[in-house]
């Protein structure tokens, strides 16, 4: 009996084309395009750069000082960066910037008056640089930096001059006697601190799929119960002669196999994303494919790790069905119930966020307990549970889902024992729930 | 021959001090076809779904085949088969799939929810649009998909809520008749409830008039339109009631 009603719910649900693209083909959508869009385009923009800076970079110069130094500077930037350095005649810098625009240029840097005396008295000198930026980007940043390096190039390159004129060393030992190689331990594997820094990247967009997987998970439940009662099929299924327990039972299974689906593809669709973004960030290749091709983050924290991390997503998304089944039972119809659970996102995208601001080995033990037992912040605990070593509270985490979607299916068990359900309440205590509910 | 249905001193308040159903008192009894009728807002609605056990009353008693629809509801609902005033069914199934999956839940072999499936093919007369889905369904098709899936389980007791209502000519006439047909060759006891009492007439062997939530009469149709002297049921009831239209 429940395996037909089962059988039932599940038929209807998957037939709809709308709940099969939102669960299962959107995550890997969301995370393959989106980890080959990001990597696609910052290949491009490294790739932009360096034609730039092969091709010669183009430098408008204001020289105010007009000393020998100012001419090394010239004939450095010249032979080493293969520029081309056009002049300007203005006292204004105004003017100096609009004739750098208008002449098509990006880069404005003026040596000031006395650069050249201040250097022969061993004093520091100063070359500004202007840099003209009109949208942000990868590529601006990219030149951006190439510009500093030009200055950073030559005062380096000064020093190899200086050293050499006064002192009987080897300048390129001199300026550079030791040099700082990082390395980090990351639970128990040393990766170099590039690849450290694009792993904590992926922790920002890690939540943006869950999120709207549960976004959806909760609608679609929500939907499950608007529709048998906008459909008019709630009052013939409350006369049946079955247990109310398998009339919740039967919804709940529903939900957990959609749940189900969207977990897998996400879990798919996340793994290849981290694939294609580990590998920008890494600087040596080895050790990028070292660590993607056992999937970024997971590769870290091994397979039990990546065996809690499935069940707290697993959880998250089941926990938001449930909770959309109990939250759109208070809806009348499709859109009732849905408008009850419209802005489900927000108690998902909050704790997940405080989840990856919370740092597991360095915070208070209390802040992590404290994140640790807000349900929906599950997958990012557990990650950073195993990450830090300290898994019980991944496990407290997911035993705090487990916690929670108990209380909501009694309570959706309750409701579907009252009457409640198909009565509806009146008007005045409508809006009361509405309140009470709509978050 | 003993009581299928008794009702006794049934009161239901709805949240907000809404009286519905004020003393309601009727007993329906085995193999007849039982008609509540009286006019929108009299409580038939109401007290059909405290029979089906979906409501709970406020007061007083009903049995369903011997067994209180409060202690013992589980009990009740395998004696009934229900068709709600307003029904739909589940749009992504089929006509065959939704008899299909509701034969299931009280068939004991798949045989026997086979047969089930089978009959309420006929008793429904949709023919080959059966295999389409019940989203193309007119609602005269649906109404007789629904009352098909009530039949087809051949219940103690069918609780039909308005089987006709908004329905035209031909459809009503197509349910009137499965009605008739299978209410005798099943030995369904059928509760039922209409507004429109000129059709009860023709259908019940026996109507209760309610109003306000009160049984104000109850008998045969034909005995209580000698009783009153009057012409036909409509004018009964502007007499019990004390309406003058
Ligand atoms: N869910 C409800 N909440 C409050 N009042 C209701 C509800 N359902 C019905 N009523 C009221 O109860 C009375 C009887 O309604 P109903 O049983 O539907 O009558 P009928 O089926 O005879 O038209 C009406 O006055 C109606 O407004
Ligand atoms: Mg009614």
């Amino acid at each position: 009996m429940l395996k037909s009603l089962i059988v039932k719910e599940v038929k209807d649900l998957l037939r709809d084309r709308k709940i099969l693209f939102a669960m299962i083909i959107m995550p890997l959508i969301i995370y393959i395009g989106m980890g080959a869009a990001m990597s696609s385009l910052m290949e491009q923009s490294i790739k932009q750069v360096e034609e730039t800076v092969k091709a010669g970079v183009k430098i408008a110069l204001l020289n105010e000082d007009n000393g020998p130094w100012s001419k090394t500077f010239i004939e450095y930037a010249e032979k080493y960066w293969n520029a081309t350095i056009i002049q300007i005649n203005t006292t204004n810098l105004n003017k100096a910037l609009n004739t750098t625009e208008s002449l098509g240029l990006r880069a404005l840097y003026i040596i000031p008056p006395g650069f050249s005396a201040n250097i022969s008295n061993e004093k520091p000198g100063v070359i500004q640089v202007y840099f003209i930026l009109h949208d942000l980007s990868i590529t601006s940043m990219g030149l951006l930096s190439v510009y500093n390096n030009i200055v950073s190039g030559f005062s380096k390159y000064l020093s190899s001059i200086i050293i050499t004129r006064t002192a009987k060393v080897n300048p390129a030992f001199a300026m550079a006697p030791i040099t700082g190689k990082t390395q980090v331990l990351l639970s128990g594997t040393i990766v170099s601190a590039n690849l450290v820094q694009a792993l904590s990247g992926q922790l920002f967009v890690l939540p943006v799929a869950p999120m709207l997987v549960i976004g959806y998970a909760t609608s679609i439940a929500a939907m499950s119960i608007g529709v048998e009662k906008e459909e008019k099929t709630l009052e013939v299924l409350l006369s049946l002669p079955i247990r109310r327990r398998d009339i919740v039972l039967s919804k709940l299974t529903g939900s957990l196999l959609i749940s189900l689906l969207a977990s897998i593809s996400m879990l798919i669709g996340f793994s290849y994303y981290m694939r294609s973004m580990t590998s920008i960030g890494a600087n040596s290749t080895s050790e990028a494919t070292q660590i993607s091709m056992t999937g970024g983050i997971f590769g870290l924290i091994g397979v039990p790790g990546l065996i809690l991390y499935v069940l707290s997503v697993f959880f998250a998304v089941f926990l938001a069905s449930t909770l959309g089944l109990y939250l759109g039972s208070f809806g009348e119809n499709v859109r009732s119930a849905q408008s009850m659970v419209g802005y489900i996102w927000i108690i998902v995208f909050f704790p997940l966020y405080m989840a990856i601001f919370t740092d597991f080995a360095l915070d208070p033990l209390a802040k992590i307990l404290a994140i640790s037992v807000i349900p929906f912040a599950a997958p990012l605990v557990v990650l950073k549970a195993f990450l830090s070593g300290k898994i019980i509270y991944g496990v407290i985490s997911i035993a705090s889902s487990i916690g929670l979607l108990a209380l909501i299916v009694y309570l959706l068990t309750k409701r579907f024992e009252g009457e409640k359900l198909l009565v509806g309440k009146s008007k005045r205590k409508k809006k009361s729930a509405f309140f009470k509910f709509g978050f | 021959m003993s009581n299928v249905v008794e009702v006794e001193d049934l009161v239901k308040i709805y949240p907000g001090n809404i009286k519905a159903v004020d003393g309601l008192s009727f007993t329906v009894r085995e193999g007849e076809i039982y008609g509540l009728i009286g006019p929108n807002g009299a409580g038939k609605t109401t007290t059909l779904r405290i029979i089906a056990t979906l409501l709970k009353p406020t007061s007083g008693r009903v049995e369903v085949a011997g067994y209180d629809i409060v202690e013992n509801p589980d009990e009740v609902r395998r004696n009934i088969s229900y068709l709600p005033e307003e029904a739909g069914a589940y749009r992504n199934l089929t006509g065959v799939e939704y008899l299909r999956f509701m034969a299931e839940l009280y068939a004991k072999s798949k045989e026997e929810a086979e047969r089930m499936v089978k009959e309420a093919i006929e008793i429904s007369g949709l023919g080959d649009k059966i295999y389409d889905k019940t989203s193309v369904y007119s609602k005269g098709m649906k109404r007789r998909l629904l009352l098909a899936r009530t039949l087809m389980v051949k219940p103690k007791l069918a609780i039909l809520d308005e089987p006709t209502s908004g329905l035209d000519v031909v459809h009503a006439l197509h349910v009137r008749n499965i009605i008739l047909k299978y209410a005798k060759e099943y030995k369904v006891t059928i509760l039922l409830s209409s507004h429109n009492m000129l059709e009860v007439e023709y259908l019940c062997d026996r109507v209760g008039i309610i109003y306000k939530g009160r049984l104000y009469t109850e008998g045969k149709p034909n005995e209580l339109i000698e009783e009153y002297k009057a012409s036909n049921l409509e004018e009964v009831f502007a007499k019990v009631v004390g309406v003058h239209a």
